[in-house]
């Protein structure tokens, strides 16, 4: 819901595809790979029929679809074996259709000056910690837009948005998600580890580019506290989330009261921007 | 000059690790290995490290190098200079370091043997040459070209977490030969390696195909095998029940149901667990999506492309 939201004030034109499957998170990959792959470039083709690309906003869809999008790409025999069972339902793929994360969009497409043109709240000198979530940043032979042995990309968007951006290791290591029906107490270990450290180097709040890392971090913030035997009480932001708030949408309306970790403190915060003084 | 700190550690003085800062010429062309010669031999002989073939074949001088692995003999120092306006030098990570770069590869290597990294016959081996074909070996090529650097052990966030995880080198070698035609006890393999804190461990992160030096691709390598394992029918390990959770879901609606996913995922173990009371609670917060999902309108497309793509492989694996 945030993310139509902030389109909204930047007039992006997003294009629901109602239409298509999951990205298979992996685990369609560990049951059948080459259905999933055969999947999700029916999805791809969808897409490409009516001259879209595709946005994402979960590192884990980011991953799985590039990863199908870069073998169709590099392997025509990979891509002609796909186009052969689209045939029977009626689609092809050429295999023209970039995917993108959310923010690289925003980052890349709209720019960073756009975005603070739209900045209508000042998130009070925020302390944010940037969570990209594994999949976003690596391998980067086939995502490759930011480095991941030291992104920096969601660090200049806190800052564009007026916050401050936190530096820890963790920003860019695993939250445990994947693992949390496996083995609950490594990926509570991660998801502590991680947290414990950010607030360690001074954030107040979390923001991340990942849905399943907002899972892992929010929903089970309680039960890391248990395994990492300490206090967290850390708010946990989708990116869009932050975005919004600096927009001067309200916590409310993009959904951040249905957290499990109180958000309070963060949109307490927030307040009017001053309107910039007339030039004279 | 530049900076370049290197992480020091002897246990017969120190109580703990510290960095030692020098300032260092640091010219272009030279390697991280290069420039750990130049203090060692010219300032400071106590600095100890492992090195041996200089040509990134032998796997010794694997360190973590600006926070992630990389071999010291293959990485231009000036390049991290530029980079991270530093050159910062410490040990491989989840290994014990021993004296300064120098670290208790042990544990590394007990991974590597828990796997039995070596061909298993059951009398079936021909005598003289054992004849395979390219496309064969090629299903095994990203586990092959391992140097045994210890790398992507180092940096796999999978076994800070967990000590006891076999980790991605071993796994990887692991595949070699459980993907490997020569090989008669696959099935026995992927039942050792289905065990906790196996293949269904991972937590697919990707550092360890982002990270190794070679190109293997350790990720990829454990989730063959958990394809394999559950071709095997070897799906009543918690991994195997969440991905065929997932799966099921997925092909019946077209999307993830979140709920349906957890409930036939743990089972019985859900009723009273952790997972539950988070399922209550996210639904009163609105933080869980609704059980009740809009099946995808071109479901039977879906249903199709699955029936397809398992006729095709049927007709691979049985000729």
């Amino acid at each position: 819901m945030s993310t139509k939201q902030i389109s909204q004030v930047l007039g992006l034109d997003l294009v629901e595809m109602e239409d298509a499957t999951c990205c298979g998170a992996g685990f369609v990959q560990d049951v059948n790979y080459d259905l999933a792959t055969v999947l999700n470039a029916r999805t791809f083709a969808m897409a490409e029929a009516q001259g879209l690309d595709i946005l994402t906003v979960c590192s884990t869809c980011q991953y799985n679809l590039s990863k199908a999008n870069f073998e169709l790409a590099k392997s025509p025999e990979k891509l002609a074996a796909a186009n052969k069972h689209l045939a029977e339902v009626g689609l092809r793929y050429n295999g023209t259709v970039k995917i993108k994360h959310l923010l690289q969009v925003l980052t890349e497409d709209v720019g960073l000056d756009t975005i603070r043109n739209h900045v209508r709240a000042d998130l009070g000198e925020l302390n944010v910690g940037a969570f990209y979530g594994c999949q976003l940043l690596r391998p980067s032979e086939i995502l490759g837009w930011e480095n991941p042995d030291n992104p920096e990309t969601f660090e200049n968007l806190i800052l564009a948005l007026g916050g401050k951006p936190v530096y820890y290791k963790g920003r860019s290591k695993c939250c445990g998600f994947p693992i949390t029906f496996v083995n609950e107490k490594a990926s509570m270990t991660m998801n502590y580890n991680n947290m414990a450290e950010a607030i360690g180097k001074g954030a107040d709040a979390i923001a991340t580019s990942c849905p399943l890392c907002h899972i892992n971090l929010d929903m089970y913030q309680k039960k890391a506290e248990q395994v990492g035997g300490g206090r967290l009480d850390l708010p946990i932001l989708h990116l869009p989330q932050l975005v919004g708030l600096a927009f001067g949408i309200s916590a409310k309306n993009l959904g951040m009261k249905r957290h499990f970790a109180s958000t309070d403190a963060v949109a307490d915060r927030v307040g009017r921007k001053e309107e910039a003084p007339a030039a004279h | 000059m530049s900076k370049v700190k290197i992480f020091r550690f002897d246990p017969a003085k120190d109580k703990k690790p510290h960095l030692q800062v020098w300032d260092q010429e640091v010219p272009k062309g030279k390697t991280v290995l290069d420039i750990l010669q130049d203090i060692h031999y010219f300032r400071d002989p106590t600095l100890a490290y492992r090195r041996s073939c200089n040509s990134a074949i032998c796997g010794s001088c694997g360190m973590r190098i600006n926070g992630q692995a990389r071999l010291a003999c293959n990485t231009q120092a000036s390049a991290m200079v530029t980079e991270f306006g530093e050159l910062r030098i410490e040990p491989l990570g989840n290994l014990k370091p021993i004296k300064d770069l120098v670290v208790d590869m042990g544990p590394f290597w007990k991974s590597i043997t828990d796997v039995r990294p070596f061909l298993q016959h059951q009398g079936k081996a021909p005598a003289g040459i054992y004849p395979v074909t390219k496309a064969q070996m090629d299903f095994t090529k990203i586990a092959r070209d391992c140097i045994f650097c210890g790398s992507c052990l180092s940096d796999c966030t999978s076994r800070e977490a967990n000590p006891d995880y076999l980790g991605p080198a071993a796994l990887a070698k692991a595949f070699k030969f459980a993907g490997d035609v020569r090989d008669d006890a696959t099935k026995s393999r992927l039942a050792m390696y289905s065990q906790p804190n196996g293949i269904w461990d991972c937590d697919t992160c990707l550092y360890c195909n982002e990270v190794c030096p070679m190109g293997v691709k350790p990720m990829d390598a454990i989730l063959h095998m958990r394809e394999m394992a559950i071709e095997e029918g070897l799906v009543h390990t918690q991994g195997a029940r969440h991905a065929l959770a997932f799966y099921d879901t997925v092909m019946k609606g077209g999307k993830v149901n979140e709920a349906f996913t957890a409930v036939n995922s743990l089972g019985r173990k859900m009723v009273n667990g952790n997972v539950a009371r988070i399922f209550m609670m996210g639904g009163l917060t609105g933080k869980r999506p609704t059980v009740f999902k809009h099946k995808l309108t071109g479901m039977a497309e879906v249903r199709k492309l699955r029936r397809l793509v398992e006729e095709e492989q049927k007709v691979k694996v049985h000729g």
